[in-house]
């Protein structure tokens, strides 16, 4: 089968910059994010924490949205803007992959699961808290929001996250796995992430502060989009990732925070949205591991 | 690695035995557990693994590189480093080996362990690629109990398209206190024997697990002279979209993957040999799993075998998709098929028959793996023997 394009059909971001696309349009003009200081056990940490609820965004949300974990909404959330704005059918949502790139995955719900198990016991301990205790959690959460039945993965690989699951996204497609792929990243804050952060030596003022933020892109073979009217937003290209040399920058984080696993797939929604142009988007951690896609924006 | 001890051979004879290797669990407090038993690395196996693993190495990364070890001496590929060598780790806990204890500190406000803020789920995989000096893709799959099938998956699609010559790919997870009172206080720990399809399967026992897998293009293992023992053929994964805890009642998703994995290898469902399923012994995978192998291969005759290895190593979670393909693979060398334990009668809802008894002699060309996890995901794979490469 030969190679096909792969186009983007569909955007949506949320973080501490706010909801849509709109609002991280007015952060990238120079509104700042809203943050939050969390008092730890020695000093605290300034974070990038949104204020906003899923419900005011999107107010037919699933009922059991408060069951869910920080991360699984704001992924939900993320997705069904994206989702809304490729227009696709719920029948074409039924064959759709999903792929999910996260950094802390669910290092909050452990940290409140692993709380109730040392100081209640075992017995009074959570099994719903338990059951989000999986960095997939948001995926599936995602999948059976929007009833994706296509293949599903959730991965890790530091700050490049987000940006190698656009590009495993974007390889499944163009090497016939599937049509349509949904993918991005997500990485939510709180206290117990602020507290491992400052463990770590992450200090206010030190470079971008740390924010949270989930963006999500439907991608999909460029066929596929013609065939059903869809607009192109933009274009993945190849991508390469893995340790070595490199000094790749987030170039959304002076205004959006440090995002981690959302940086990259923030700024591709920036690119699909208008808000920015860049050249390849890459993104390198401390661990020095990097990703690097290559996208074209509209037109 | 399993609780049979270090190295295939060993996992490979207690598949053969068909006997269950848990043993009640003394590293924590288990009153009040429903399960008191998993099925754990011998702690001497454990400690001499670790002691010959680099300080910077955790248990659960100590447990992977030594699976490495020795599927890299058999492969001849002493030294898996560079930038066209990628490592696919499947893990479900990986990391909570430095975290529990970080974390305990904080909340009984005592002093913290050096190192351990900041290590998410990809601490085994990033350790493994720094002692291995892997600079290719280093990719943490962490989709639950189907991870390592999952890392099988990008593994292939990764060679396939160019992206590395060579792939360590697998998994690698251990039982903690964590993990053991989650899965008993969702129900799905078993107080008896895992009975898999069993009419009076009650529920799992957990186990610790690690395997790793060398993948390399045929054309690159010829040229370099290797003794090559499967393809993987095929990949496929697949969402239920239907809860997060608990599987489509029919097993839909699982029969998408294992299709996707059956096309993906270009056969068909008849060509299939023997089937190793999830079969985790708990009343609704066993049921929605037999109904998907019944929809997918019921038709076929003579009937293909399906088996389940979980009562014998105990659920791995991460790390079992890998555990049970190398199983197959060597089913495939031996002719031989392990049963995989269970007894009794079968349940009639479980409308698709699972091995027990004692091995069976028989040809095995091409073997689908399935597993299924929470979040409804779905991954299978499709091997075949090296003989119709």
């Amino acid at each position: 089968m030969p190679e096909r394009d792969v186009v983007i059909t569909g955007a949506g971001a949320v973080g501490a910059f706010g909801a849509g696309l709109d609002a991280l349009g007015t952060c990238l003009a120079g509104d700042p994010i809203e943050t939050r200081r969390f008092e730890l056990r020695e000093g605290g940490l300034t974070v990038g924490y949104a204020g906003w609820r899923v419900r005011q965004h999107w107010p037919e949300a699933p009922a059991r949205l408060g069951r869910m974990d920080r991360s699984s909404q704001h992924f939900l959330l993320a997705g069904w803007q994206a989702l809304t704005a490729s227009g696709l059918s719920a029948e074409q949502r039924t064959s759709t992959g999903l792929v999910l790139g996260t950094r802390f995955g669910c290092l909050l719900v452990n940290e409140a699961y692993h709380r109730g198990l040392l100081l209640k016991g075992y017995r009074l301990a959570s099994p719903l808290l338990f059951g989000y205790t999986v960095p997939s959690a948001p995926a599936g959460e995602l999948s059976i929001a929007l009833g994706l039945q296509g293949p599903n993965l959730t991965l890790m690989a530091g700050d490049s996250s987000g940006g190698s699951a656009l590009a495993r996204a974007a390889a499944w497609i163009r090497h016939g796995r599937v049509d349509r792929v949904i993918a991005g990243g997500c990485d939510t804050q709180g206290p117990w992430l602020a507290q491992e952060l400052h463990d770590a030596g992450v200090r206010d003022g030190d470079g971008p502060v740390p924010a949270e933020a989930a963006a999500v892109v439907v991608l999909e073979a460029a066929d596929c989009a013609r065939a059903r009217g869809a607009r192109a937003l933009g274009a993945v290209g190849e991508s390469e990732e893995g340790f070595g040399d490199g000094d790749a920058e987030d170039p959304l984080a002076h205004n959006v925070g440090r995002t981690y696993a959302a940086a990259a797939p923030l700024a591709v929604t920036a690119m699909a949205g208008g808000l920015a142009r860049f050249g390849p988007v890459a993104v390198h951690d401390e661990l020095g591991y990097r990703v690097r896609l290559d996208i074209r924006g509209p037109g | 690695m399993t609780a049979a001890g270090a190295g295939a051979d060993a996992y490979w004879q207690a598949l053969l035995r068909g006997e269950p290797l848990a043993s009640v669990v003394e590293d924590w407090d288990v009153e009040g557990f429903t399960c008191s038993r998993a099925a754990r690395i011998p702690p001497a196996v454990l400690q001499q693994v670790v002691s010959a693993a680099p300080t910077t190495v955790d248990p659960t990364a100590a447990l992977f590189l030594e699976a490495q070890r020795e599927a890299a001496q058999q492969a001849g590929m002493p030294d898996l480093c560079g930038r066209r060598v990628g490592l696919y780790l499947g893990t479900s806990t990986g990391g909570l080996d430095r975290w529990v204890p970080y974390h305990r500190a904080h909340v009984e406000e005592s002093v913290l362990p050096w190192g351990a803020a900041g290590t998410g789920y990809s601490a085994p995989a990033v350790q493994v690629a720094r002692v291995l000096g892997i600079e290719g893709p280093v990719l943490t799959v962490s989709t639950a109990c189907s991870s390592a099938t999952a890392a099988l998956g990008m593994a292939l699609d990764d060679i396939r398209h160019g992206i590395v010559d060579v792939a360590l790919a697998g998994g690698a997870d251990r039982v903690d206190r964590f993990v053991h009172a989650g899965f008993d206080l969702l129900g799905a720990l078993t107080a008896g024997a895992m009975n898999p399809f069993g009419e009076d399967r009650s529920g799992l026992i957990l186990g610790d697990g690690a395997g790793a897998l060398i993948l390399e293009g045929l054309t690159h293992a010829r040229a370099r002279g290797a003794h090559v023992l499967a393809e993987l053929a095929g990949a496929g994964s697949a969402a239920d979209a239907n809860h997060m805890t608990g599987p489509d009642r029919e097993g839909r998703g699982v029969e998408r993957a294992l299709q996707m994995a059956i096309d993906d290898a270009a056969l068909l469902a008849d060509d299939v040999d023997l089937v190793c399923a999830h079969a985790t012994a708990t009343p609704y995978n066993d049921a929605m799993e037999a109904r998907a192998l019944a929809r997918l291969f019921g038709c076929c005759r003579p009937v293909i075998p399906a088996v389940g290895y979980k009562p014998v190593t105990g659920h791995t979670l991460g790390a079992c998709g890998v555990l049970e393909a190398i199983a197959c693979v060597r089913s495939m060398g031996a002719g031989v098929v392990p049963a995989g334990g269970g007894a009794g009668p079968q349940d009639p809802d479980c409308p698709y028959p699972l091995l027990r008894g004692d091995p069976v002699q028989m040809p095995v060309a091409v073997a689908a793996s399935c597993n299924s996890a929470f979040a409804g995901n779905n991954a299978a794979v499709v091997l075949r023997a090296v003989e119709t490469v």
